[in-house]
C-alpha cells in the first residue's frame, strides 16, 4: 500500500492495461448499472469473454451501490439478494449441496 | 456464508466453466465492466475439509450500509487500485486494473461483447417435491409455506385449480364500501400484509377483481417465487414471475372473519408455480386427505370412519 503524494507512475501506469475509472458518490459508494451472476466463455486468443448468460441481481429499479472495504472478507449482500443469488447457486451444479 | 462438503480442488468443473458475477459500474469509463469469478470467494476450510465461499448477507438491523453490496478483500486482492485525488477540483476517481501478480483465471475488465447464450442454470425440470401442507384445524383450510421476492416464508393458501399467486402488500387497506378503511390484517379479511414493494417495480397496476374468494385491486410484480419443501432446499424459479399485491380488498365473500394468511397459491396449469419445474407438459399433483377426516364439526354425535 501507497499512501501520500509522489510519483507512482512506475507503479500505476495506466496506459499499462485497460484502466477501469470509477467516481463514488457522494455517500462514498460505487452505485451500479447492473450486476448479474453466471457464467461466460473466454476467446482463446483474446482472452476476451465471447459469450454468457449472467442472470440480473437485484430488480428493476431498484438502485444499488457497492462498498469496497478491505476490512470484509468476501462478497456482502443485503438479505434478498443473497437469497436470490443462493438460488442460482444451487442451480449452477448439481454438485453444489 | 455458503459451505461446500468438500474441499474447493473437487469441484474444479464449477471453477473452470466461467461462472462468476458480472458488474457494471455507472460511472464506468469506455462501457467498461469487470467480471469477478465465483472461485475468488472460495476458500478451503482447513478444521472441516470443506470449502467456504464467502458469500454473505448482511443484517440491515446491525449496520446502515446493510442494503448495500460490499466487496470485500477476497474481491480486492485481484486488482490493483489507486485513488486519484484532484485537490484543485476536489474530485476522487478510483482506478482498477488486474493484478499484475495475483489475478485468476477469468478476470477480467473490459468492454467486450457478450453474446448471449441459454439460461445456463440447472432448472428442476421433472423434479417432484413434497411439500409441507399445514391444515387449519379451526377454518378447515389448506396452506403452504412460500416466498415472494425472497422475501421470506410465510403461509398461503392454496387454489388448486387457480391460476394466479396473489399476496397482501403492507400498505393494503380494507375497502369496503361506506366502511372507514382499516389495515388488511383487521377483521373481517385477517391477512398477513406480506410484501414490501419498495425493493421492487411494479410492472402495472390491475383494477378490481375477483380471486380465490376475495375482490381486490393492486399492483402486479415479477420476482423470483420459491415453496418449502421437505427434501429441495431453494424450490424456486429462475425467473421473474408475476403475481398480483393487493393493496385494496373491496370484499371477501368466501372467508368473510376467517383468516386470508399471506395470499394465495394457485395450482392450475397456467399458475407460475409450474415455472419452478420448467412448466412440463403434464402437470400432476397428489393431494392427500388425510388431515381432513374430523367430521365433529358437522354434528358432534358423527363417529371416525376413515378407510384406507
Amino acid at each position: 500500500m501507497y499512501i501520500g503524494g509522489g510519483d507512482y507512475s512506475g507503479i500505476f501506469d495506466e496506459t499499462a492495461k485497460t484502466t477501469l475509472t470509477l467516481t463514488p458518490e457522494a455517500s462514498g459508494d460505487y452505485s451500479f448499472e447492473s450486476m448479474g451472476f453466471g457464467f461466460a466463455g473466454f476467446d482463446a486468443s483474446s482472452s476476451d469473454p465471447a459469450y454468457g448468460y449472467f442472470s440480473p441481481l437485484g430488480y428493476s429499479h431498484q438502485p444499488q451501490a457497492a462498498v469496497l472495504a478491505s476490512n470484509f472478507v468476501g462478497l456482502g449482500m443485503p438479505e434478498y439478494l443473497w437469497l436470490q443469488l443462493t438460488n442460482l447457486l444451487y442451480k449452477v451444479d448439481s454438485t453444489f449441496d | 456464508m455458503c459451505h461446500l462438503t468438500k474441499a474447493c480442488s473437487a469441484y474444479t468443473g464449477v471453477w473452470g466453466k466461467g461462472w462468476g458475477f458480472r458488474v457494471r459500474f455507472n460511472s464506468a469509463n469506455d462501457d467498461l465492466y469487470m467480471i469477478i469469478p465465483l472461485g475468488a470467494l472460495a476458500v478451503d476450510n482447513d478444521l472441516n475439509g470443506g470449502c467456504d465461499i464467502y458469500i454473505q448477507y448482511l443484517d440491515a438491523n446491525r449496520n446502515p450500509q446493510s442494503d448495500q453490496v460490499i466487496f470485500g478483500s477476497l474481491i480486492m486482492q485481484q486488482y490493483k487500485a489507486w485513488f486519484d485525488y484532484d485537490r484543485v477540483e476536489a474530485t476522487t476517481m478510483l482506478k482498477m486494473q488486474l493484478s499484475d501478480t495475483n489475478t485468476l483465471t477469468n478476470s477480467y475488465i473490459g468492454n467486450a461483447t457478450i453474446t448471449a447464450s441459454g439460461n445456463p442454470f440447472v432448472a428442476l425440470a421433472d423434479a417432484s417435491a413434497v411439500m409441507l401442507i399445514g391444515t387449519d384445524a379451526f377454518h378447515y383450510k389448506t396452506t403452504i409455506r412460500a416466498s415472494l421476492g425472497f422475501q421470506g416464508l410465510t403461509t398461503f393458501q392454496v387454489s388448486m385449480l387457480g391460476n394466479y399467486v396473489y399476496t397482501y402488500a403492507d400498505s393494503c387497506m380494507i375497502a369496503t364500501p361506506g366502511a372507514r378503511q382499516t389495515s388488511c390484517e383487521d377483521e373481517p379479511v385477517n391477512a398477513q400484509t406480506y410484501f414490501n414493494s419498495t425493493i421492487y417495480y411494479a410492472k402495472d397496476a390491475y383494477s378490481t377483481s375477483s380471486y380465490a374468494g376475495y375482490t381486490t385491486s393492486g399492483e402486479i410484480y415479477s420476482a423470483e417465487f420459491c415453496i418449502n419443501t421437505q427434501d429441495t432446499p431453494y424450490f424456486c424459479t429462475i425467473y421473474n414471475q408475476e403475481f398480483y399485491v393487493a393493496d385494496k380488498v373491496y370484499d371477501d365473500a368466501w372467508n368473510y372473519g376467517s383468516k386470508a394468511d399471506a395470499g394465495s397459491i394457485g395450482f392450475g396449469a397456467d399458475s407460475p408455480v409450474w415455472a419452478i419445474v420448467s412448466n412440463p407438459d403434464t402437470k400432476v399433483f397428489d393431494i392427500n386427505m388425510n388431515n381432513f377426516n374430523d367430521w365433529t364439526w358437522a354434528d358432534s354425535s358423527y363417529e371416525l370412519n376413515t378407510t384406507a
